[in-house]
């Protein structure tokens, strides 16, 4: 393994000192990302490089494809999974300063931008044009648009618009021998094409295994002109799943519909931040929200609201931007309020992103309270209720050896109960490190299929290594 | 202290889930897209100096440095943490381990334990100002005239000093036949020592809303120098003088025309330095409650009875400094009281809210990365195509000034108070 102190002299020769960090006091802020594994066993990079540009990542990656040294891409380490913690001994690549909207097409309904950009930046930049890039992650305002693709991420208005991948129309990639390619065709401008193998779509989702994202091509929606929503709670959470499955044979594609399943007492907690939205006794919290143009939103409102009615103890809608982010805002108080049910406690992400099917959306969030239960810690649930994608925070008190073996525990346990109900371990967030063992479970014998490609792309395993793949599967198709 | 310190500012760094949501907001990062730089990375920082994994080295300090306390991370929070407090008692971390700069102690040894000789001092600035300072176009102050180089080079733009300080040697009264009630005017440093002129025109709109000004002699700075960098020695005896001068029962209220002194007697007495001084806590505690900004009691407690309209239409943007609208929720205030006088245009500038940079000594010690911060907002003022641009922050109003004249701009920054007084007189 490279010394330290070779690779800040030789990368700050390539790139500039400016573009290095080694000092162990710049290093030790990039050791975590947002969820647990990393708080629990964070792990340092050799270096963090800063690039401004293609040539200088391609630069770095051919750097270490000569020396075989580990490469980590980083975004804005949003993530909760583990995917931009460094690898061990890894040159860490950090896209923050590679952030600029480089063109918009609004013609073609189409722009190129660095991967660097935050989603947000990037829809802010995106305003003048009265377009917009749909998928919404809850980490939007910090999460780059290459930890978007690398992860193949969503949000709560991915159940219309779809993830990330409906948006990327192609990519430049800078490979694991710093060769750097553009896919879905080198000047292409045009929405669809079947020509060739879809390699794009091959990068998307690949947790920055293949290669690092340079630069996206973007598919762009122009934004909608009306929105509504309508804010449920119910007694009984079976009855959320039946509006989720009432509202679809009535026709309607809401944009979002996204469910609380609270500790118990935390609506209770939430109404002192919010006492407009008391409710005692709920069992789930569920908003459905509308986009569209204004008569087809009411109608599709109207709809939902005669659902609603029959299926829930109190309802609560608006069809005015104001009304609508306060509703949002009721729900996100729910969850806000998810931490002080337990005094001392600290929400943290964990088995956070599985997905089941929709018929067993009950029996999960039960068993999940179950699971959380027998280890001695809490947990609230939220997340995308006619996805089936399931957001677990753990409520731990992190100083406690014993509550956090507990979360590792539950965490273990609620990633085979996805798999054992038919579902998936995640559902927006990616593999990381934090899924790696059950991730052979989920696939089967297509996740040596899965190894054999990135054998072809990354014989050295360099790029990102201990992410996504195993060193099981690695080997065996070596 | 540093085991106190910690216990005071914990809670914060250890409820930080890392989502980087700060990221979005720190106009540090903007500029050095570095994980040292923003919250997230500085409350890591903190938290480990603090608990004492780390020493207080240079390069640390260097680091802590770089936070412009403007809470912008802290408003775009989920959890609402406060990383200027986290950040404040890491610096008082450092300074206790013997890192507060020579030049440092020498102000704040001047605003503190010397204050009887900064008038003297001003006094001679004024008279000197001449040779070492060049006057600006906008008549807004001086243009040092020797690139000395460093934070003090020929770009800075400083006020002339008062040839006598605001406040007298004994306290003033200026008082309203049938007065609505009566008030203390915490002057501030800026005022008292670089603009009595508009420490008038801040006594003027009181009486013209039919309150009497008292104004002690007895105050002094307010502490937030001393406090931002770290020196809580002196920032806890500045908030002891203080609250015992502003505590006295003759007055209804205390009222400020200076951003930073009241989110320091509002928020940062009760809430922090207090809670190191636990005899004074209540007492921080009462003085913080009957704190009002200048705009705030011309809104809310006293509206001016009669408002001028002015003879030809002004096209006007407002700067929200962080102190008046993060530190104190001033915003709508301010514009109210532009909107109500006949002839001002109103013009919202992009970004009203993002930080001009400036932040005290932030905009020496961070010199070059100030400007860099600072010239988005002058863009955003020039696209505004603005005569004026209004804030409630002289500091803010500093870093503006130099900002525009470095661009060759032709717009002027003025207090709000400024503003509505030249609107009275029939000056605009």
């Amino acid at each position: 393994m490279a010394q330290r102190s070779v690779l800040a002299r030789e990368l700050s020769a390539l790139l500039g000192p400016e573009r290095v960090l080694s000092d162990p006091l710049d290093l030790q802020c990039y050791l975590f990302d947002s969820g647990l594994p990393s708080l629990l066993r964070p792990q340092v990079p050799e270096v963090v490089v800063l690039p401004r540009t293609t040539e200088e990542v391609a630069t770095v990656i051919r750097y270490a494809h000569d020396r075989r040294l580990p490469v980590t891409p980083r975004g804005a380490a949003s993530g909760q999974a583990g995917g931009a913690v460094a690898s061990p001994g890894a040159i860490m690549i950090d896209s923050s300063a590679m952030n600029r909207l480089l063109e918009v097409d609004p013609m073609n309904l189409q722009a190129r931008a660095q991967a660097g950009i935050a989603y947000a930046a990037l829809n802010r930049q995106l305003e003048p044009f009265d377009l917009f890039l749909p998928p919404d992650p809850s980490s939007g305002q910090a999460c780059t648009l290459g930890g978007m693709v690398a992860n193949n991420s969503s949000g709560p208005r991915s159940l219309k618009y779809g993830p990330t991948s409906h948006y990327v129309l192609g990519l430049e990639v800078v490979l694991p021998s710093g060769e750097v390619i553009v896919t879905g065709g080198e000047r292409s401008r045009v929405a669809k094409s079947s020509s060739g193998l879809n390699l794009t779509q091959l990068f998307v989702g690949s947790g920055g295994t293949l290669g690092f994202i340079t630069q996206v091509r973007l598919r762009l929606l122009y934004k909608p002109a009306a929105r509504a929503a309508v804010l449920v709670a119910m007694e009984n959470m079976d009855d959320g799943w039946r509006m989720v499955q009432e509202v679809w044979a009535a026709g309607v594609l809401p944009t979002a519909m996204e469910f609380e399943y609270p500790a118990p007492g935390t609506t209770s907690a939430a109404a002192e931040i919010r006492p407009a939205f008391h409710l005692p006794g709920a069992e789930l919290v569920m908003i459905v929200e509308m986009e569209g143009n204004e008569a087809g939103v009411r109608q599709e409102m109207e709809s939902v609201l005669e659902i609603a009615r029959r299926l829930a103890q109190r309802v609560e809608w608006a069809e005015d931007a104001h009304g609508v982010h306060e509703l949002w805002e009721m729900l996100d108080s729910v969850e806000g309020a998810s931490s002080q049910v337990r005094p001392g406690a600290r929400r943290i992400p964990g088995g956070e992103d599985i997905v089941v099917p929709l018929d067993r959306m009950g029996e999960a969030l039960r068993r999940i309270r179950a699971i959380t239960q027998k280890h001695g810690i809490g947990a609230v649930c939220f997340g995308h209720a006619a996805q089936g994608n399931i957001h677990t925070g753990l409520l731990i008190k992190t100083e406690d050896p014993r509550e956090v073996a507990g979360a590792e525990a539950a965490m273990r346990e609620i990633h085979l109960m996805a798999l054992e109900m038919g579902g998936s371990l995640t559902g927006e967030h990616g593999i990381g490190t934090s899924r790696l063992e059950f991730v052979a479970a989920e696939h089967g014998p297509a996740y040596k299929v899965m190894a054999q490609i990135k054998r072809a792309l990354d014989p050295d395993n360099i790029m990102n290594p201990g992410k996504v793949f195993s060193q099981e599967v690695l080997r065996a198709e070596s | 202290m540093r085991e106190e310190l910690y216990r005071l500012v914990r809670s914060y760094i250890d409820k930080c889930n890392r989502c980087g949501d700060c990221r979005a907001v720190c106009p540090v990062f903007a500029e050095e897209p570095v994980e040292t730089a923003v919250a997230r990375g500085k409350l890591l920082l903190a938290g480990r100096l603090l608990s004492g994994e780390l020493a207080p080295t240079p390069k640390l300090m260097e680091r802590l440095d770089k936070c412009l306390l403007c809470q912008r991370c802290t408003f775009n929070c989920a959890f609402h943490l406060r990383v200027d407090r986290v950040v404040v008692a890491s610096r008082a971390a450092m300074v206790e381990a013997g890192a507060l700069p020579l030049a440092k102690r020498a102000v704040f040894s001047l605003l503190d334990e010397h204050s009887g000789s900064m008038g003297l001092l001003c006094g001679a600035g004024a008279l000197t100002a001449g040779i070492w300072g060049k006057r600006i176009p906008e008549d807004s102050g001086l243009r040092l005239r020797f690139p000395i180089g460093g934070p003090l080079d020929g770009e800075r733009i400083v006020p002339r000093p008062a040839a006598r300080p605001f406040r007298g040697s004994a306290p003033r009264l200026f008082e309203v036949v049938r007065p609505k009630g009566r008030v203390a005017f915490f002057t501030g440093c800026y005022i008292n020592y670089l603009a009595p002129s508009i420490g008038r025109d801040v006594v003027s709109l009181l009486n013209r809303a039919g309150v009497s000004v008292f104004i002690p002699n007895d105050q002094g700075c307010c502490g937030t120098p001393m406090m931002a960098s770290g020196d809580f020695t002196r920032a806890l005896r500045r908030m002891r003088a203080n609250l015992e001068t502003l505590s006295t029962p003759e007055v209804d209220a205390v009222v400020v025309a200076c951003a930073t002194c009241g989110t320091t007697l509002r928020d940062f007495y009760p809430e922090m330095l207090a809670q190191l001084e636990p005899d004074l806590a209540e007492r921080a505690r009462r003085v913080a409650e009957r704190t009002y900004d200048i705009t705030e009691l011309l809104t809310e407690v006293v509206p001016l009875p009669e408002l001028p309209s002015l003879s030809k239409r002004v096209r006007v943007t407002y700067h929200d400094s962080c102190h008046l609208a993060r530190g104190l929720g001033v915003r709508s205030q301010p514009r109210k009281l532009l909107q109500s006088i006949e002839g001002f245009d109103l013009v919202e500038m992009q970004g009203s809210d993002d930080c001009c940079g400036g932040a005290g000594a932030f905009g020496f010690t961070q010199r070059e990365l100030s400007v860099r911060i600072g010239s988005k907002k002058i863009e955003s003022i020039r696209r505004t195509d603005a005569r004026l641009v209004i804030s409630g922050c002289h500091g803010c109003n500093l870093q503006i000034t130099e900002g525009l004249t470095r661009a060759k701009a032709h717009v002027r920054a003025l207090h709000t108070a400024q503003l509505l007084e030249m609107a009275f007189r029939g000056d605009l």
